[in-house]
């Protein structure tokens, strides 16, 4: 087998266990709940029956290892538990509601890593200058910045003021556009960042140094320290994976876009637990996928990390 | 005599922050003739890579760091030229082969291609010429097996191999004047020899103006046609390479003669000159050489009035000491231990 | 003929090694210094005023305004910024002036709270994890990283998910989303500072563990993990205020910044001042926190560039 590959199964497996680990999380917190949760659920008017069947599908009052067991063995069978509140399977939603999310969080990501590099590399290629003020500040404010608001603004701005472009939903091409430039404002702020700081570091280097003495264009220097700055980024892109989900359940709520962001939030508020709990383990999987992804791309872009043998 | 093919004239280089300024050079004026070696020596610190960073305008421009004075090369002033100007002529006319070949290549790509962009940068050459030549200079630079060199990152390869690699970079286009700033501290000895070679040659097939910044004194021997010798930012003594190591006009120079080890000798310690280089943000006023000077004796004059570098001895010779015609008694390669003559 | 002059070595006491007299504007105390350098930092200062502002506007709050944040006036809703009510009035008709700076008092407290919770639980963990190595740091690592992919609002949103909104859930599950940074930062702190000499001297004068950890380790970290709670008060923030936002955080009538903004977003298409100073207001706090906690960190870390 060859490199690559053991490298792909360890992961994976490693990758398993972490879920195992969410699950048996998750589980003790489903345990934990507080008072009568088949009762709140259910609503204060409802029947025995119904209370004892919600009691029945959230497996309260059993012991822990058997609701584990029956959440691990409900999971080999490829199903995600039945909502709480609709009945239906938590997987099959999900499902309908992963691609918006996936689409959204692409846009974001796109938009926020390709705008903050390129903000980066004009702040530290003209250092001190007004690029670079300009620069630090969008950093500062786009780490500052809460998402709702941001969201909020944008919709009262281009939507109502302006009228260029739909306040929410789904339905036209262009409504993607305004909850992906939200999600991606915090983005932009911490890629530009790391960007700069560095780029600076690496323009100060000795080989950046050798490759002008040579008597190339300004850009080619520039292209060579970005390559070797891009690792950092790459980092700082995928920990804030995390903070781009959970950015994107506030966006996806205020433009009451279908994904499964949205779905967390009306689940919660409505205690539909294994809903929540699905779609924790899914997003936990994102998470483990993005992982493995970067590491394969740190070893595409350094030939340093490639040859070390993975 | 012709147009010298570099003039330095009063160079100046400081550098500013909030808390002081480092005057890293002061007011350095040389020369360097077309085909001549010129070596120049000088401790850490004494400002001569900063010097060269300047001739090839590699300075940051910023406010940060001020300099004055011309340095004229090919008839312009290299420290007011354009940032185009600075790219025709650098890699083209005016080659730099850094110091530490380690860190100078871009880790993250191919070695070849790195040679061929120092080609490309003057030269638009079809794919297969590029090739070709990056092929032979690596042969020329006596590496063994150029092509798979070329495919190859710069991790992989050997101190020595990086350091001919750099050198063929330099001397790609045939420069008029090739600086090298230590090329020999990061290599064993065996290697050092070789790339020596190498560069002697590239010099004299080409009539190259040559400028060896080092502190192996043992190099400029070999090399050098004249030298200058560098402290704390100055010019202490220029002349040519026989003066200075047989008859030298200043202590500092003495002072590094002196601290040679050798082999021929019954000497059981060595004899390095005593006290650090003064810190670059803070001179003393008069001679910065004064406090490890044997020859000041602590006069006066020596601490408080900066010595001009004025000429001593032969032509060509100059010296930055006020004393300097008391250095004739003292004659190289006399040790007189820890003895102590009274006056 | 020259004066013939002794061939003996100069003195060392004549040569000074280095500095001649201490820099100009520089102290004995580097403490001290690294303050100035701070002081220096416009943006750090600016940060540090705004946050002073928004303390004294929460603590004074009686003082400043004469209308209490829960009392409402069906009749004076939709106000636009006037005289009377300087922010004008909300869709129950409070004054949002005085909702804004009586729900500092949540916002800020709950903030630092929360961020004091995560230190107390993080910092310890993450000295234990780091300087005793082996399985328990392989776990607590583990477990740190699965956390730290999932962001803190997101744990945050799990742990009110499950325990219930309100005040105090709230800030814990605030806390505890800020967790894993502090457990991560005091980790890499006991790894480095483990391997120094004087870390080396006291074990081999016997010294045990907690001792060590306490006085050596423990000590040195005071810094970084200053640097960092302030950092992380900003995120704390905006997790609580995200929670409030959909209203899983402090309930109404509770004038807390976020829950604010989560009513008035029904309203915006009418009234937009109803949402844009509380938002303006959560904005201004963190920015506040992350401005100070970039000076601190350019002011106290080595490696900082000039």
């Amino acid at each position: 087998m060859s490199n690559l590959a053991k490298y792909l199964v360890r992961r994976f497996v490693a990758g398993l266990l972490t879920l195992l680990g969410v699950v048996v999380c998750l589980v003790a917190l489903m345990d934990a709940l507080p008072g009568d949760a088949a009762r709140t659920i259910a609503g204060l008017d409802a029947s025995p029956q119904e209370v004892a069947r919600i009691r029945h599908l959230l497996g309260i009052g059993q012991p822990f290892t058997t609701q584990l067991w029956d959440y691990i063995d409900r999971l080999l069978h490829g199903t995600l538990g039945v909502s709480a509140v609709t009945g239906e399977p938590v997987l099959s939603e999900i499902g309908q509601r992963l691609p918006y999310t996936l689409e959204l969080a692409a846009a974001a990501t796109a938009l926020g890593v390709l705008s903050g590099i390129v903000v980066g590399v004009l702040a530290a290629t003209h250092r001190g200058r007004i690029a670079d003020m300009v620069a630090s500040v969008i950093g500062v404010a786009g780490i500052s910045m809460p998402v709702y608001w941001l969201g909020i603004l944008v919709i009262v701005l281009f939507a109502v003021k302006l009228r260029w472009l739909p306040p929410g939903g789904s339905t036209s091409p262009t409504s993607l556009i305004l909850p992906a430039v939200t999600l991606s404002a915090f983005q932009i702020a911490l890629v530009s960042r790391m960007t700069r700081a560095s780029m600076l570091d690496h323009l100060e280097k000795d080989y950046v140094r050798t490759v002008r003495a040579k008597g190339v264009r300004e850009w080619v220097t520039v292209r060579h320290a970005l390559h070797n700055a891009f690792l950092p980024i790459l980092t700082v892109i995928s920990l804030q994976f995390g903070t781009l989900l959970g950015g994107a359940v506030v966006t996806e709520t205020i433009f009451s876009w279908p994904g499964i962001g949205q779905l967390l939030v009306t689940s919660i508020q409505s205690r539909d637990f294994p809903t929540v709990q699905g779609i924790v383990l899914v997003f936990a999987a994102m998470f483990i996928v993005v992982n493995i992804i970067t590491d394969l791309a740190y070893s595409l872009i350094d030939p340093r990390i490639r040859l070390a043998g993975r | 005599m012709s147009e010298p093919l570099l003039a330095i004239k009063n160079l100046s280089v400081t550098f500013v922050s909030h808390s002081g300024s480092i005057r890293a050079v002061e007011r350095v004026s040389l020369e360097v003739q077309r085909g001549e070696t010129l070596g120049i020596v000088g401790e850490s610190g004494s400002g001569k890579s900063v010097m060269m960073l300047a001739v090839m305008g590699l300075l940051p421009r910023t406010k940060r760091v001020v300099t004055s004075g011309e340095v004229l090369f090919q008839g312009g002033d290299v420290l007011r030229a354009s940032k185009r100007e600075l790219r025709r002529l650098r890699g083209r006319h005016l080659a730099l082969i850094p110091q530490d070949p380690m860190t100078c290549l871009d880790p993250v790509l191919r070695v070849g291609k790195q040679l061929h962009e120092a080609i490309r940068a003057h030269e638009t050459v079809p794919r297969a010429e590029v090739q070709r030549r990056g092929i032979e200079l690596l042969t020329s630079v006596g590496l063994p097996e150029p092509e798979r060199h070329c495919t190859q990152f710069p991790h992989e390869l050997s101190g020595g191999m990086r350091q001919r690699t750099m050198i063929a970079m330099g001397i790609a286009h045939s420069p008029s004047l090739l600086i090298a700033d230590e090329p020999t501290t990061a290599l064993d000895v065996t290697i050092q020899a070789q790339v020596m070679d190498l560069l002697g040659k590239a010099q004299s097939e080409t009539n190259t103006g040559l400028v060896l910044i080092t502190h192996d004194l043992g190099l400029v021997a070999e090399m050098a046609d004249r030298v200058v010798v560098m402290y704390a930012g100055r010019v202490v003594e220029t002349g040519d390479v026989q003066t200075i190591f047989r008859a030298p006009r200043h202590p500092y120079t003495r002072g590094l003669l002196d601290s040679l080890p050798q082999l021929s000798n019954d000497e059981r310690w060595l004899h390095p000159i005593p006290g650090n280089p003064p810190d670059p943000a803070y001179k003393p006023m008069g001679c910065s050489f004064e406090p490890r000077c044997f020859l000041a004796g602590g006069r006066a004059r020596c601490g408080t009035e900066l010595p001009v570098l004025a000429p001593a001895g032969v032509r060509g010779h100059k010296s930055a000491c006020h004393f300097a015609e008391e250095m004739v008694d003292i004659l190289p390669g006399t040790r007189s231990a820890d003895e102590e003559q009274t006056p | 003929m020259p004066q013939a002059v002794s061939r003996r070595r100069a003195p060392l006491s004549t040569a000074p090694v280095g500095q001649i007299a201490p820099r100009a504007g520089q102290d004995c105390n580097p403490r001290l210094d690294r303050l100035r350098v701070f002081a220096r930092n416009r943006a750090a200062v600016a940060g540090c005023v705004i946050l002073g502002l928004l303390v004294c506007l929460a603590l004074f709050a009686p003082l400043l305004t004469s209308y209490s944040p829960t009392q409402e006036n069906l009749s004076a809703a939709f106000q636009l910024p006037s005289s009377k009510h300087w922010l004008g009035t909300d869709d129950l008709g409070r004054d949002i002036f005085s909702r804004i700076i009586y729900g500092g008092r949540y916002t800020l407290s709950i903030g630092i709270v929360a961020v004091g919770i995560a230190a107390v639980i993080g910092v310890p963990l993450g000295l234990i994890s780091g300087y005793l190595q082996g399985v328990t740091d392989m776990i607590i690592q583990r477990v740190t990283d699965v956390l730290l992919s999932f962001n803190s609002f997101l744990l945050a949103l799990v742990l009110v998910a499950v325990f219930g909104a309100g005040l105090g859930s709230v800030t814990i599950a605030a806390g505890i989303g800020v967790v894993p940074q502090f457990i991560r930062l005091a980790r890499g702190q006991a790894l480095s500072i483990r391997e120094e000499v004087y870390v080396e001297a006291a074990v081999a004068f016997g010294s045990n563990s907690l001792t060590i950890l306490r006085r050596h380790i423990l000590r040195n970290s005071v810094t970084p993990v200053t640097i960092y709670a302030t950092l992380n008060a900003g995120v704390a923030i905006l997790v609580v205020a995200g929670l409030g936002f959909l209203g899983l955080g402090v309930q109404p009538p509770a004038p807390e910044w976020g829950s604010m903004l989560g009513e008035a977003r029904v309203y915006f298409f009418q009234y937009p001042y109803q949402m844009t100073f509380p938002g303006l207001v959560i904005f201004l706090a963190v920015l506040s926190f992350n401005l100070i906690g970039d000076g601190l960190r350019d002011a106290f870390d080595p490696g900082t560039r000039e």
